[in-house]
């Protein structure tokens, strides 16, 4: 026979766990219901397979990766692969001020600079806008980029660090082609639904969590100006349900990494009324 | 007898006692300074084992030294077997989850944790020691966090503080249903947690972020410290030790890392200016909780606040002189200041000594 005050731990145990799981899994429910709200076609390109580590070979489950990417600041002289860390190009004092970031008075002096840079992220709404008008940006400019250092490399041929730059600068041409993604953290904002009416496109554009920082940088003409990072989104990866680990197998069945064997594939990613995403579909592609 | 304890602790120092009066009762006959009559040894000796069985039935308290060191023994034994099931449910989850559909790895998930409760409070039931029911809580605690961070990341829920209410509410209803000082410890780190990242939200950051500024802590510090004097714990074994110890921790160690880093405060103030303003609260804050321990007769405070006013006066030292004297000499310097502590605790325990001392009429 339980004692009271077992009976009381009996049902407070009994309550916590069962609405704790409720709550979740309501919320899981209310995201899901009605369809996707957004929904993305994305390749390997776009969502990231796992790396191998100590525990994957333990880890039976599979989640891709995000791989979002910004258009950076400046950087015409040099393009990088995956610049995700850079500052952002549309992301200026005045937006950075209309985010809630308290940006007067930043660069006045070295101790305002200073206590601004130890600033942290603050949440905001952030749109991802998938093979657009950003990538597209991204991609003349590598381009730019690759036939300013595959001429510099043609007047000197002499020189083998001209000649290098070029080698580099079209394997990056190639990577952008190919492998880099397409998806670009465009805009952001405190009021999903104002994004929403801006980007009304649902198959190109999401609006998801993330974390936005600022800082004080030197630019290039010793000018101090506050510029803003994109530090993450809210969710990064996404599992993969049973019915699609087909898709990610290697040739030999195994579940590949991102650095083995690295299959082709195409996913539908949907993001539903509190912008969580799953995934719908996926399927291999040859390309 | 027995309604005089409430606490195994109490009921085991009783006993502790009992028996080291025996010892010494032997020794004093053996010495011819006391020896009592046949019928005042057979009321002595059947008072104190009536005490002694008393406590053993309603405590579970060890009646030798023998019985103690076992009793250690198997406190070790139940956390490192606690742990160990722990991370064997977690990597076994881990190592077929993925083979699951969505409906069975759900299942699996929220089930787990519901049968442990059962099993749980079924040892509770069966085992007077309560060894395996703690173990089998800790277990489930494991499961329950395994629970939420899993359903998380199978539907890829957006990370909430929240969770830390949740896994710190079913910590707190087991180690108060059980006795358990490792549960506590737990429920109050989840509490700390989430209170913290409720401040960080509220003054505007992304809840993650909360560590970046250590003045989130203080509130939760502030409170932990107090609970034990607003809710008598007094039938929970050491559970209010536990609440003062995190509590000074909550408090005190984001005075120690504001102390060295100004540029971490939430303060719109120069640097340096933070640090000294730390600095010097460090100092009366550490001092004050030892004051406050020897006057109220709480020993983990006096030794919590007299590490954490150590740390802080070694700190200051080597501001002041790490690169300003030879390294011999600031060494001697700290070992200096260390006798001269000695010198200072041997002088007030021999007040103390004296002050406890019983004179003869």
């Amino acid at each position: 026979m339980m004692s009271r005050g077992m009976k009381k731990t009996w049902f407070a145990g009994l309550a916590i766990i069962l609405l704790t799981n409720v709550v979740v899994l309501g919320g899981v429910a209310y995201n899901r219901s009605g369809g996707a709200d957004r929904q993305l076609v994305l390749s390997e390109r776009e969502l990231g397979l796992p790396y191998s580590g100590v525990f994957s070979r333990e880890n039976s489950g599979i989640s891709l990766f995000i791989n979002w990417r910004i258009v950076p600041v400046g950087m015409e002289d040099y393009a990088a692969y995956n610049n995700r860390w850079s500052a952002v190009e549309w992301l200026d004092a005045a937006r950075l001020g209309a985010l809630g970031f308290r940006v007067e008075g930043a660069t006045a002096t070295k101790h305002a600079r200073e206590r601004f840079n130890r600033g942290l992220s603050r949440e905001v709404w952030l749109v991802l806008e998938n093979n657009g008008a950003a990538y597209q940006a991204m991609r003349e400019r590598v381009n730019a980029f690759y036939r300013q250092e595959k001429a510099r490399a043609l007047r000197n041929p002499d020189d083998r660090v001209l000649v290098n730059r070029a080698s580099q600068a079209e394997k990056q041409w190639d990577r952008e082609q190919r492998e880099a993604s397409r998806l670009f953290v465009i805009d952001a904002g405190l009021d999903p639904a104002a994004l929403q009416g801006r980007y009304p496109d649902r198959n190109r554009y999401c609006i998801v969590r993330g974390q936005l920082r600022a800082a004080v940088v030197q630019d290039d003409d010793d000018n101090w100006s506050v510029r803003g990072f994109v530090q993450g989104l809210a969710v990064e990866s996404v599992n993969v349900p049973r019915a699609f680990r087909h898709v990610f197998a290697g040739a030999d069945g195994e579940l590949s990494r991102q650095d083995g064997d690295r299959p082709h594939y195409s996913v539908t990613l949907a993001y539903g009324k509190r912008r969580e995403p799953w995934i719908v579909a996926a399927q291999k592609t040859t390309d | 007898m027995a309604s005089e304890v409430t606490t195994k602790t109490e009921a085991q120092t009783r006993v502790d006692q009992i028996r080291i009066f025996r010892r010494e009762l032997e020794r004093l006959r053996q010495d011819g300074v006391l020896a009592l009559d046949d019928a005042q040894e057979r009321a002595v000796a059947a008072y104190h084992d009536g005490i002694i069985a008393s406590y053993a039935r309603g405590f579970d308290i060890d009646q030798s030294h023998q019985a103690k060191q076992l009793s250690l023994g198997m406190r070790v034994a139940s956390f490192l077997g606690a742990l160990a099931l722990a991370a064997s449910i977690f990597f076994l989850f881990y190592q077929y989850w993925g083979l699951f559909d969505t409906t069975a790895q759900v299942l699996v998930l929220a089930g787990a944790p519901l049968v442990l409760l059962v099993l749980t409070l079924w040892l509770a039931q069966k085992d007077d020691s309560g060894y395996f029911a703690r173990l089998a809580a800790m277990v489930l605690f494991s499961a329950f966090v395994l629970d939420l961070s899993m359903l998380g990341g199978i539907f890829n829920v957006t990370p909430s503080d929240h969770v830390f209410l949740a896994w710190g509410a079913l910590a707190f209803v087991l180690a108060y249903a059980l006795d358990a000082r490792l549960l506590l410890a737990a429920g109050i780190m989840c509490l700390i947690t989430w209170l913290s990242a409720r401040m960080g939200t509220w003054n505007g950051l992304y809840w993650l972020s909360f560590g970046a500024r250590p003045e989130n802590f203080l509130l939760a510090g502030i409170l932990l410290f107090v609970l034990p004097g607003w809710i008598d714990q007094r039938k929970f074994d050491g559970f209010d030790r536990i609440y003062r110890v995190f509590g000074l921790l909550a408090l005190l160690l984001p005075v120690l890392v504001l102390a060295n880093n100004g540029l971490a405060s939430y303060l719109v103030l120069d640097a340096g200016l933070v640090e000294r303003l730390y600095q010097l609260a460090g100092f009366i804050l550490s001092a004050g909780v030892i004051g406050v321990g020897i006057r109220r007769d709480w020993p983990e405070v006096v030794n919590t606040g007299n590490v954490f006013f150590v740390i802080f006066l070694y700190t200051k030292f080597y501001d002041w002189w790490w690169d300003a004297i030879p390294k011999y000499l600031f060494f001697l310097l700290i070992g200096l200041t260390a006798i001269l502590f000695l010198v200072v605790f041997k002088r007030l325990r021999g007040v103390a000594n004296r002050a406890d001392r019983v004179v003869p009429a």
